[in-house]
């Protein structure tokens, strides 16, 4: 039905452009003449595809060089140290996601108001899309680097799945199916046709040569957060708003949440098909919509299987009964299972009555033969459960566990290391104790009815402080070439290292004194020196140039070393040796 | 293992990069001196007595095409990051270090802007093509900024009428300005007009960010030819040799 409607518009519209001598794009049309148009078809032109391009590479780059930047961190620091630095990449994330979350609002605010035209409104989308996809990408990654982390240790810093996805919440709009076909026009990779109508909201539809159809709309929500509607009815009224298509728009999850329903729907019977859609539970209105179309290249429609809830109102601990279809015809014997348990098969009708768990998620799939099909639930969460967060520091032999609550610290929660008691957390929610023996250590924490749980994997029994240290070599005094006599100076988090041994290629050169310093003299052809001081190990390289072949003048670039020795501690090394090249330049 | 031998690579780098960079503003040094030279004897010259443009301010985002005499350009987008600041310093060098990362970004950059230059193509009467596109990273040790450059070449970008060059698509049609924009005449060659007003015109034409570029054009014409205009930049021609005067007055004033 809503088809129809844009393409009678359309047709006004197309009258309209006829007459004007130049594209949309090129006039800035106020906002009165905007203001009347409530549908336009958007011109691409092609230096907005060219701004496009220069923007996603800028974004691309920086995203990709950031992510860099994190994973170098996360890989060199320590267990709460790779804690600490996914949280600030998640505030990092987080940041630029409300960023642009608010400049989409303020975005459509201007397209709505008529301050912007419709080609300036689909290119910015365009470059918001691919800025998006970089945070939603990249916030994926990083929640696989959170999953290593213990589950207490996630909750004390705010690094839970529920954490990462309120981030991808915020650029929902613009990273979806639509908005990256709008983003794929506009880069070139893909030519068809976009649609802007402008109502009480906005809705954007892109139809590509490839037979690809998508589109979204938006409109603000008018309830106030109540469920007047049952959940038959909101789904009634979804389903209603879905385009017209060949198939079956067949319900596969439904989610309640801040006085809304939540419906995800999958197309059976005709292409790949997928939607959403969010109708508010007071109103009836349907407030977002999103929805794609794929055209069929091949006929696996028989593969899937359709449940749906025909009698009951799905709800925790409810009894619903469900009717398991294929292509419209009830599939008997078709196997239920509720959360990954077999609960029972399908009768000759199709039907089954199953009781949903009493938790907020039920996961429903069914299988017959090589056909399946699933509904997922998930029911509000009418009082969150309070989840414990809890963090341990190990220095020095010494274990402070932190515990908090809602962000808060939690005082007198009991703690207990390898099963024994080591007292409760005072009023900053910490609790210190000596590290008990063994390779594992296993914290719990129990506050009221609630529990953490840290597990930790202790390497050698060694304190973190005994950490092995990388010892720097660096080139002091003299010049280092084939066979002169430079000091080195063997140094460790900046100090001097007293009494290292130097081996000049694996031969023992002595040890250095009490400044760290050595003085000794480089063999004729390359030099390999390693410093060694307990546990801790150092290694410089040097490579002469062959001076006979390039007639080097021997000043400036002597030894060359290896690139792919790649060092964690940086900037206080970086410039120690500029130092040294600059000392060698001037010799 | 040491970051000695690493830095030390860096910083060679980044030496043969100034020393770059001094050659080819020494280049351009030459190129304004003839400029001048021809300036005094005809008086018919483009020049603005303005902010001096600096394409190469390693600082700014910018999209700068450097036109070549046979109409080809290049397009090079630079993405700067401060070293100053420990997290971008990371970003920078680590992102220098990875180049299946680099490759994978200058991949989609390569298969997007040849769209882009197909679909230009399309709408001009010129042999449009993509030529060879690099990514590199450089260190600019004086100011602490290190800088992604994404280059490529987009074949007869510029129309040309016998030495004379001219740029119009794809800027004019839609083209949007979120970063600066700075066209670069070859060294042979100077701009003798342009629209819109760019912010400034000192040798190349700088628009700064957030600038509609609606009928956009940029003629170039050889340095040494630049009394042939044909007409066409008639009024120009009589503004320019005002501001020149102006400009000229500047310079003695300012020895």
């Amino acid at each position: 039905m809503a088809r129809r409607r844009t393409t009678a518009i359309l047709v006004l519209l197309a009258a309209v452009v006829a007459g004007m001598a130049l594209p949309a794009a090129a006039m800035t049309g106020t906002a009165d003449q905007t203001s009347e148009q409530q549908n336009e078809t958007v011109d691409i032109e092609v230096g907005q595809q060219l701004s496009t391009v220069a923007s996603a590479t800028t974004d691309e780059v920086r995203s990709e060089a950031d992510q860099a930047g994190f994973e170098q961190r996360f890989n060199e620091t320590s267990s709460t140290e790779r804690a600490e630095a996914i949280a600030e990449r998640a505030g990092e994330l987080e940041t630029t996601a409300t960023e642009l979350r608010t400049e989409y609002d303020e975005l459509t605010e201007s397209y709505r108001t008529g301050e912007i035209d419709g080609s300036t409104f689909a290119q910015r989308i365009a470059s918001l899309t691919t800025k998006a996809y970089a945070v939603e990408r990249n916030t994926e990654r990083l929640a696989d680097y959170a999953a290593q982390l213990p589950e207490a240790e996630q909750r004390a810093f705010d690094v839970t799945e529920d954490d990462f996805d309120r981030i991808t919440d915020q650029v929902s709009p613009i990273s979806t199916p639509t908005t990256s076909a709008i983003l794929a026009q506009y880069t070139g990779e893909s030519t068809g046709e976009i649609e802007i109508e402008r109502a009480d909201g906005i809705e954007l539809e892109v139809e590509s040569e490839d037979g690809e159809q998508s589109r979204q709309f938006e409109r603000p929500r008018d309830g106030s957060g109540s469920y007047e509607l049952n959940q038959s009815e909101a789904l009634a009224i979804a389903t209603d708003t879905l385009s017209e298509q060949d198939g079956e728009w067949v319900l596969t999850s439904v989610s309640t949440d801040d006085g809304a329903y939540e419906f995800e729907f999958e197309l059976h019977g005709a292409g790949e098909g997928e939607a959403e859609v969010a109708v508010d539970g007071e109103t009836g209105t349907v407030f977002e919509l999103e929805e794609s179309v794929e055209s069929d290249d091949d006929d696996d429609d028989d593969e899937r299987l359709a449940v749906r809830v025909t009698d009951g109102e799905p709800a925790p601990g409810r009894e619903v009964t469900l009717t398991v279809t294929a292509n419209g015809e009830p599939v008997a014997d078709a196997t239920v299972e509720l959360d990954e348990e077999t609960v029972g098969t399908t009768g000759e009708n199709g039907t089954v009555t199953v009781t949903l768990p009493a938790e907020e998620e039920a996961e429903i799939t069914v299988t017959a033969g090589e056909r399946e099909g699933e509904l997922e639930f998930e029911f509000e969460d009418e009082d969150e459960d309070r989840e414990l967060g809890a963090t341990a520091d190990i220095d020095n032999g010494t274990v402070t566990v932190s515990v908090l609550l809602d962000g808060e610290p939690v005082e007198g929660a009991s703690v207990t290391a390898n099963e024994e008691s080591v007292g409760v957390t005072d009023a900053n929610g910490t609790d210190s104790f000596s590290l008990p023996a063994g390779e594992e250590l296993e914290i719990d924490v129990e506050y009221q009815d609630l529990e953490a749980e840290l597990e930790y994997e202790l390497e050698e029994h060694e304190d973190e402080d005994e950490e092995d240290r990388e010892l720097v070599i660096s080139v002091t005094e003299g010049e280092p070439a084939p066979g002169e006599e430079v000091t080195l100076t063997v140094s460790a988090d900046g100090e001097g290292v007293e009494g290292a041994t130097v081996e000049l290629n694996d031969e023992v050169a002595g040890e250095t004194g009490a400044d760290g310093t050595i003085t000794v003299t480089l063999p004729t052809e390359d030099a390999e020196i390693e410093v060694t001081d307990g546990d801790d190990e150092g290694e410089l390289e040097l490579e002469f140039e062959d001076e006979e072949s390039d007639g080097d003048d021997g000043d400036s670039d002597d030894y060359d070393g290896e690139r792919d020795e790649k060092e964690d501690d940086d900037s206080d090394d970086e410039a120690e040796d500029d130092d040294d090249d600059s000392d060698d330049d001037e010799e | 293992m040491t970051t000695v031998t690493m830095m030390k690579s860096n910083h060679d780098k980044a030496g043969a990069t100034n020393r770059g960079d001094w050659a080819r503003s020494l280049g351009r040094r030459i190129g304004v001196v003839a400029v001048c030279l021809a300036l005094a004897a005809t008086m018919v010259i483009a020049a603005s007595g303005g902010a001096t443009a600096q394409v190469d301010d390693p600082g700014t985002e910018s999209m700068i095409v450097s036109v070549q005499e046979t109409g080809d350009a290049t397009i090079t987008l630079t993405v700067p990051f401060d070293l100053t600041v420990a997290d971008e310093r990371t970003a920078f060098e680590q992102f220098r270090s990875e180049e299946t990362r680099q490759q994978r970004l200058l991949d989609r950059y390569e298969t997007r802007l040849s769209n882009v230059v197909a679909e230009t193509n399309a709408q001009t009467d010129r042999e449009m093509a993509l030529g060879t596109a690099e990514i590199e990273t450089r260190t600019h040790d004086s100011a602490e900024v290190g800088v992604v450059r994404v280059t490529a070449t987009w074949e007869q970008l510029a129309a040309t009428d016998g030495d004379r060059l001219r740029i119009d698509a794809p800027f004019d049609s839609g083209f949007e300005t979120d970063r600066r924009l700075a066209v670069e005449p070859p060294e042979t060659h100077q701009i003798t007009a342009v629209s819109p007003e760019p912010t400034s015109n000192d040798g190349e034409a700088v628009w700064e960010r957030n600038r509609q570029l609606d009928g956009f054009e940029v003629t170039m014409e050889p340095t040494d030819a630049a009394t042939d205009s044909d007409g066409s930049g008639a009024g120009f021609g009589v503004l320019a040799a005002l501001v020149a005067l102006a400009g000229l007055l500047g310079v003695s004033r300012r020895r």
